[in-house]
């Protein structure tokens, strides 16, 4: 008989074993860890921290940082797909992605069920994925992608609140940011996106290139808002790569574009623009609001790519150093 | 998940050498920026304070209900965007509890219950979240839609937009349920206020629909946005994608447009990624959109909609009630 149903009443450890995680104290003193510089040109990408391999029990994983996002995405699979499917067959792997806040992962506190802003991610996630592995070597499997973000940046402060004045009927808003929450998930993608491409490498599935994510925002003074001067201004739009929630001082922001870029195919993956763009010179705003994020893409694909090679570089390592004790085995 | 077809492989590399010619040919022989016929009616269901029906021959039908109900700010002092954007509520509801037929479940990152992106728990993500997402990106520039949701110190309209669709087995263009929304809402009448504006008692109405005020004034700009699917095959663009077309594409993008002056110019208020079959190519062909792609599809969109959208405009206002 084959081997015994595994008991699904308790909660067992994994088969393999599993291997404790090892911290690395930090050397630094605290003074020395600079908060994030406020005068970051805007055409710099904040520092990403990204490792592979850190959840030992999955095949494939990675955790990325960048400044208060931190989030860790696991691979499981490629497997087959279980028989109680509503698909039992597939020629081409089946993707899945789930996107998960922490519930302390934000001030408002975000339940265990999934809410329509995370299933949103699921699937922008996804969109941005599928086209890059190689779905067609993987027949009749699944292969699942699960992020969980543990801390982000934050949607509700109070820079993002509207005063409403003593006495007055409408709104008098100081500032408005319209688009401020889906900027905050705009940045948590582009990191969704990098770090599932590290993990899906780490994992060892082939894809055709891997996706890097980017973001970017058109700002404006903010006092130019309406009407006058409408269309002389495109030279004081501020263009800023990988933008911080809170806009700079005396800044509106107008639109947001987050995408997942194959930088070896040059082919965008996903697009997603938030905001207003005039289209009085054709698709020009679009086009330069789309190429800033895709230099904002480029410059996470090199962290990619180190993350990637730490994957390729263990099995280098591992097979030469099985070819060497095979060597001394014959010789001996 | 790519949309399950009815279609099987050879018939899909059929659609897809068709496609790709110069000039392309269509299974239903439009022209690459041609839109599909539709019916639309405004103004029908005497509950709602805006309502609407869109008919499209393959896409299916629609039916959007909006009613406004009266609410007190969740806080007195402040009101936080987050706090705000709760004023908008949209679901997308399909009759007959889901499809999951052939040809279902393609749509922008998922439709409400027809099987989205997972193909499970999808209860309101999918459409709803872009619809809503439009509606609130349409006009950040000094103007939003939840200001005129305001109605006086401390009161507000909570606005409901239900989208019923009642054709579960047949795609769920985004043409058809941001086409119908888009008429929903410009067809949104709410009543007057009577009281004074600045006292935070229970606002008082009149009960005169004739001098009711409308959501979105028919001579302003910006008006409600409308979201156009435009999917690439090889070189050729192609806009209101049929049910096979989608499932041929390699590419497809959701541009959400809205008309911003009389002229009939149109803003770009957002632009999605589209899932598509990527079906009857050759392996190792085209992944993602490059730019001159981007550039061509945003631009098909920008130059052929604005007429339809202006029409579509036109077409509301002479039914509603009032006109």
């Amino acid at each position: 008989m084959a081997a015994k149903a595994p008991d699904r009443r308790r909660n067992n450890p994994p088969s393999h074993g599993t291997n404790p995680p090892v911290f690395l104290s930090t050397s630094l003193p605290s003074s020395t860890i600079k908060p994030e510089q406020a005068s970051r040109p805007p055409n710099e990408i904040r520092k990403i921290f990204l490792r592979t391999g850190l959840v030992s029990s999955v095949t494939g994983s990675s955790f990325l940082e960048i400044a208060p996002l931190k989030l860790s995405v696991s691979v499981l699979g490629p497997r087959p797909l279980p028989r109680t499917s509503t698909t039992p067959f597939a020629a081409q792997a089946i993707l899945t992605t789930e996107v998960k806040f922490a519930p302390f992962a934000s001030t408002v506190r975000r339940g265990y069920l999934r809410d329509s802003s995370e299933r949103d991610l699921g699937s922008r996630l996804y969109q941005s994925l599928v086209g890059a592995i190689r779905r067609e070597l993987y027949p009749k499997s699944r292969i699942e992608v699960v992020v969980t973000i543990l801390d982000s940046e934050d949607e509700g402060d109070e820079v993002n609140t509207v005063y409403m004045e003593e006495g007055k009927a409408a709104f008098e808003p100081t500032f408005r940011d319209a688009g401020r929450a889906e900027r905050a998930l705009g940045v948590v993608l582009a990191g969704c996106i990098t770090a599932a491409s590290a993990a899906l490498a780490d994992a060892g599935i082939e894809m055709y290139d891997l996706v890097s994510g980017g973001v970017s925002t058109v700002l404006v003074d903010q006092f130019d808002g309406k009407g006058k001067g409408k269309e002389g201004d495109s030279e004081k739009r501020l263009y800023v790569r990988d933008p911080a929630i809170a806009p700079p001082e005396g800044k509106k922001p107008l639109a947001t574009c987050v995408l997942g870029y194959m930088a070896a195919r040059d082919e965008i993956s996903e697009l997603w623009i938030l905001g207003k763009l005039g289209t009085k010179n054709g698709t020009a705003e679009m086009e330069e609001l789309v190429d800033e994020a895709i230099a904002a893409a480029r410059s996470s694909r090199g962290v990619l790519n180190e993350a990637a090679k730490e994957r390729v570089q263990f099995i280098v390592d591992k097979a030469q150093s099985t070819t060497q004790t095979d060597d001394t085995e014959m010789t001996g | 998940m790519p949309p399950p077809t009815p279609l099987s492989p050879p018939e899909l590399s059929y659609l897809f050498t068709s496609l790709s010619l110069t000039p392309p040919i269509r299974p239903d022989l439009r022209s690459a920026s041609q839109f599909r016929p539709l019916i639309a009616e405004c103004s029908f269901l005497p509950h709602c304070n805006g309502s609407s029906r869109i008919c499209m021959t393959e896409a299916g039908e629609c039916i959007v209900g909006i009613k406004a109900e009266v609410e007190k700010d969740a806080t007195s002092k402040y009101a936080t965007i987050i706090e705000r954007e709760k004023w908008i509520e949209v679901s997308v509801e399909v009759a007959g509890g889901g499809a999951s037929g052939p040809g279902s479940g393609v749509g922008v990152g998922g439709i409400s219950g027809a099987g989205g992106a997972s193909g499970r728990d999808e209860g309101d993500g999918g459409a709803a979240v872009w619809l809503k997402e439009g509606l609130l990106a349409c006009g950040g520039d000094g103007w939003s839609i939840l200001d005129r949701l305001v109605i006086s110190k401390g009161w507000h309209w909570k606005l409901y937009i239900d989208v019923l669709l009642l054709t579960p087995t047949s795609h769920p263009s985004p043409l058809l349920l941001s086409t119908a929304v888009n008429m929903a809402l410009d067809s949104t009448y709410l009543p007057k206020l009577t009281s004074p504006h600045d006292v935070d008692d229970i606002p008082a109405f009149s009960d005169d629909w004739a001098i009711s005020v409308p959501l979105y004034e028919p001579t302003t700009f910006p008006r409600p946005p409308i979201s156009l699917p435009v999917v690439a095959i090889g070189d050729n663009v192609f806009l209101d994608p049929s049910v096979a077309e989608v499932a041929t594409a390699e590419v497809g993008l959701v541009v959400t447009l809205a008309l911003s002056d009389a002229d009939g110019s149109c803003d770009i208020v957002g632009v999605r990624g589209m899932e598509v079959g990527r079906a009857g190519g050759k392996e190792g062909d085209r992944k993602g959109i490059n730019r001159k792609l981007l550039r061509k599809m945003v631009t098909t969109c920008v130059n052929e909609a604005s007429e339809v959208i202006k029409t579509l405009g036109e077409t509301t206002h002479k039914q509603m009630f009032r006109a």
